[in-house]
């Protein structure tokens, strides 16, 4: 190690059309630290992302670079990004992704080497190292990625966008170990996160970023989480949140006649076996359990995403269709359409008689108005309904795809991780959005990792372990986080303990 | 029920606040969707359909004159109604080899059938039909067995051109004087003539008017039905698509029909107009038809694409082809200029877009 490098950005500006994404954003990051980026939504935090990671140009502003070995230079150095989706060759294995660039053997077909070797054995990869990174795991898949930057470009300076947003606890902890070790290294170590807890346990600063500058830099005794999410609202009424949860409480005391019911719902690929439970009108109902739980599939069926076997009938004891549910998927590449503008996205999945006469010719003007309407009510801010869909922040797309699933008025509003991506305000306002949802009458299912999720938005939550219920409760008794936390844990836990083996004690259920 | 202390604060911008915005917005959304009809992309083509035109008429004065441009509506027909048909396959980001085939094979079995003692009518329907059915197969491979369209097409647009050839037996197939069968009763002939020959209104040739009509209808299909809206939504993302229970094999199937459909008509026009089929009739359309769907302004990956680009596309290749030949340039480089303005136009378009667009999807 010859010494920490250091880069420094200084009245960085970024525009997009009207919209001033970067507004004059200065930034020191100091190698051998990591510094955290926050902001609330649409605050630039990605394009300060892509800025860095060298996707997109800048219009002025200067950047400098000092390098470990001391040279400096305005040239923007080699970031390297590591978020959710990684630039790998899928159909390479991890070995070879890893020797893609290198140039000592000449024209033969590339081979790890001593050096690559070692790295990988650095970076708990060994035992994948020739498995596709098709058929690897994510977090494997991150550390390829940070492998491959080591290697390749020595990259100096590490940007880890959101990296754990689908990473289950352990792997996040494998991530964040090799993040600290990148830092004790003398690199530059930029941390993206909307989980505050994350910005506060590893980084030794914390910027944050609202409307295109930093607006404050935490550190020390200040860099606590309450400080973070106070600074995330700054301008922002914090007690309209008391009013919600007032009237949240009254709305679910009133109402529980189901919506829904299920029976003997049973997973063809033996995911979840004979799952029993009642989604009532007027509530939201959050199931919970971990990657392979059988709650994601779960939640996928009440769509028709899965095979399954069973019934889902209405409480008068009608069949109710898996049409009647309308499904967002967490990821929104899948949920909104890129070549539409925003308003084309929130009335993408209606047809007639809304947006349509009967004859399939469109009614441009009920068209127009819906979409107006809802995206008033959605209080989605974007530079126009006419624009991209991609000029939107990831909170405010959200809001899009979750107008459009509500304007079919559906039986059922199945959600997969309402929030991903998505920062504190933006959350909050979802979380807003849903509950007024399912006080006029709707019913909300949504599948949530996070445990403040639940805490906020639900009514009742489900426990998945192992592809079967192993605990539900009423969500509202529980009086703060940590109590609701440990429960759904022991739930879990306790299933494991129990069941010897679920999978062939539960056989033959068709 | 206890009180519940919570983490995540919210956002409420002020009331007024809210409503400026509103307004601004309304203010945008008028106008941005008045510039729509006129994007940059339809004034570049005009721009160069205008150069192209001074350039022609510089070099040959016969290029501006009123037999030159019925010549040019009536060639550019096919063209045009072909393109328009593929666009709709485009659009959904799949594609479409084999319509220069059906061009081809429809006429000739409507001719054959003529001759061989079919009414004009019922062989010109089986023939339309015939081009349907194609563009069925095409549609339920593509979709039923998950395979790439580009590579069904490619194997029917051989197999197409070569049930062509078996059963022209390789040459052109005139009705009053065919190599097999007997001569159509003259009456008959006459009227599939008028079909695109003959001519309505003062010297312009009916094709013309089909023309003008298709476009009209697939304009319509295209931009003021939830038909074309949901193509546009395939185009842009098939999984968010399926997310949004659009019936997604369903409308490709349709595409695939539309193009076979159109590319049938298309070469029935072009039999009725010439009044009689060659078996290598559309063979050299596919390309012209690619170029007129691309320089257009639709994306080969889907979910972009207007008809009336299609159209002024095809109308700035025409006048290239026809134009070139006034002045007295060979075929061969004519080519050249052809595929030159393709990627041009195409380079020029990501040019111009990718500096306006902001990247991919924000997290």
């Amino acid at each position: 190690m010859t010494g920490s490098s250091t880069l420094v950005l200084r009245g960085i500006h970024k525009h997009y059309g009207d919209t001033r994404a970067l507004d004059g954003l200065d930034l020191r990051a100091h190698g051998g630290e990591i510094l955290g980026v926050a902001g609330p939504n649409g605050a630039g935090k990605s394009t300060l992302v892509k800025v860095l990671g060298g996707e997109i140009g800048y219009d002025s502003g200067d950047l400098t670079f000092a390098s470990r070995s001391g040279t400096v230079s305005s040239a923007r150095p080699t970031a390297a990004v590591v978020h959710q989706e990684t630039s790998l060759f899928p159909n390479l294995t991890v070995a070879e992704n890893i020797c893609v660039a290198r140039t000592e053997q000449g024209w033969r077909y590339p081979r790890a080497e001593d050096r690559e070797i070692e790295l990988l054995a650095e970076m708990h990869l060994t035992p994948y190292a020739n498995r596709p990174v098709s058929r690897c795991s994510l977090v494997v898949r991150q550390l390829t990625e940070i492998a491959r930057a080591l290697l390749v470009g020595d990259a100096d300076v590490f940007l880890f966008d959101e990296p754990n947003s689908a990473l289950t606890s352990e792997e996040s902890e494998l991530l964040f170990q090799h993040m600290v070790r990148l830092r004790d290294e003398g690199r530059v170590v930029l941390l993206v996160s909307h989980r505050l807890s994350d910005l506060v346990d590893y980084c030794d600063s914390v910027i944050v970023v609202r409307d295109g500058r930093v607006a404050q830099t935490l550190r020390g005794e200040d860099l606590t989480e309450v400080r973070i999410a106070e600074e995330l609202v700054v301008g922002v009424d914090v007690h309209a949140e008391h009013d919600l949860g007032l009237t949240r409480t009254r709305a679910s005391g009133g109402r529980d006649d189901g919506a829904v019911q299920l029976r003997d719902w049973t997973h063809r690929g033996n995911q979840f076996r004979d799952v029993s439970f009642a989604i009532p009108r007027g509530q939201v109902t959050a199931l919970v359990g971990a990657e392979g739980s059988g709650a994601r599939e779960l939640l996928r069926s009440l769509a028709g995403l899965e095979a399954t076997a069973g019934t889902m009938a209405a409480e008068d004891g009608a069949k109710v269709s898996p049409a009647e549910t309308e499904y967002l998927p967490a990821e929104r590449q899948i949920s909104l359409f890129s070549n539409l503008d925003v308003g084309q996205n929130i009335i993408a999945r209606l047809g007639a008689p809304q947006i349509a006469n009967r004859w399939g010719f469109l009614r441009r003007q009920a068209a127009r108005e819906l979409e107006q309407e809802l995206s008033t009510r959605f209080r989605v801010r974007s530079p126009g309904l006419r624009s991209s869909i991609r000029a939107l922040s990831g909170g405010n797309q959200q809001k899009v795809a979750i107008a459009a699933a509500v304007a079919k008025s559906p039986t059922l509003l199945a959600l997969e991780e309402p929030t991903r991506g998505v920062d504190v305000g933006s959350t909050a306002e979802i979380y807003r959005l849903l509950r007024a949802y399912v006080e006029d009458g709707g019913s909300v299912v949504c599948y949530c990792t996070e445990i403040p999720e639940v805490f906020e938005l639900a009514d009742s939550v489900i426990v998945l372990s192992e592809g079967v219920i192993v605990g539900q409760h009423d969500a509202n008794v529980f009086d703060d986080i940590s109590t609701l936390a440990h429960r759904i844990a022991e739930d879990a836990a306790g299933s494991r303990r129990n069941q010897l083996s679920p999978l062939t004690a539960h056989r033959g259920a068709d | 029920m206890p009180a519940r202390t919570r983490t995540t604060p919210t956002t409420e911008p002020a009331r007024e606040d809210r409503s400026v915005t509103l307004a601004l917005d309304r203010a945008r959304t008028r106008g941005r969707d008045q510039l729509r009809v006129l994007n940059p992309r339809i004034i570049g083509l005009l721009l160069a359909i205008v150069a192209a035109t001074a350039v022609f008429q510089a070099k040959n004065a016969n290029f501006l004159t009123v037999a030159n441009a019925l010549t040019l509506l009536q060639s550019m027909s096919a063209l045009v109604i072909l393109s328009m048909g593929l666009t709709f396959v485009i659009l959904t980001g799949e594609i479409d080899l084999s319509v220069g085939s059906i061009f081809g094979l429809t006429p000739m079995v409507t001719a054959l059938l003529w001759v061989h003692g079919i009414a004009m009518l019922p062989s010109v329907l089986i023939g339309l039909a015939l081009g349907c059915a194609i563009g069925l197969v095409n549609g339920f491979i593509v979709t039923r067995c998950d395979i790439p369209s580009f590579i069904v097409t490619l194997g029917t647009m051989n197999i197409v051109y070569g049930a062509t050839l078996l059963i022209s037996g390789a040459s052109s197939v005139d009705p009053n004087y065919p190599a097999s069968g007997k001569p159509v009763p003259h009456g008959q002939y006459q009227l599939f003539r008028d079909f695109a020959a003959s001519q309505v209104i003062s010297k312009l040739p009916s094709q013309i008017w089909w023309f003008l009509g298709t476009a009209i209808v697939l304009w319509i299909l295209r931009h003021r039905t939830i038909f074309g809206f949901r193509l546009i939504a395939i185009g842009g993302s098939v999984e968010s698509a399926r997310t949004a229970r659009v019936h997604v094999s369903r409308y490709l199937i349709i595409v695939f029909v539309l193009a076979g459909l159109f590319a049938a008509l298309a070469g029935m026009l072009e039999f009725s107009f010439l009044g009689s089929t060659d078996p290598n009739a559309g063979q050299n359309l596919l390309f012209p038809a690619f170029a007129a769907v691309i320089v257009g302004g639709t994306s080969l990956s889907g979910g972009v694409g207007t008809i009336g680009g299609t159209v002024i596309g095809a109308v700035l290749l025409s006048i290239l082809d026809n134009g070139l030949s006034l002045i007295g340039v060979g075929s061969y480089t004519q080519l050249i200029f052809v595929g030159g303005i393709t990627v041009a136009a195409v380079a020029l378009d990501r040019w111009t877009t990718s500096r306006h667009q902001p990247g991919v999807y924000r997290v």
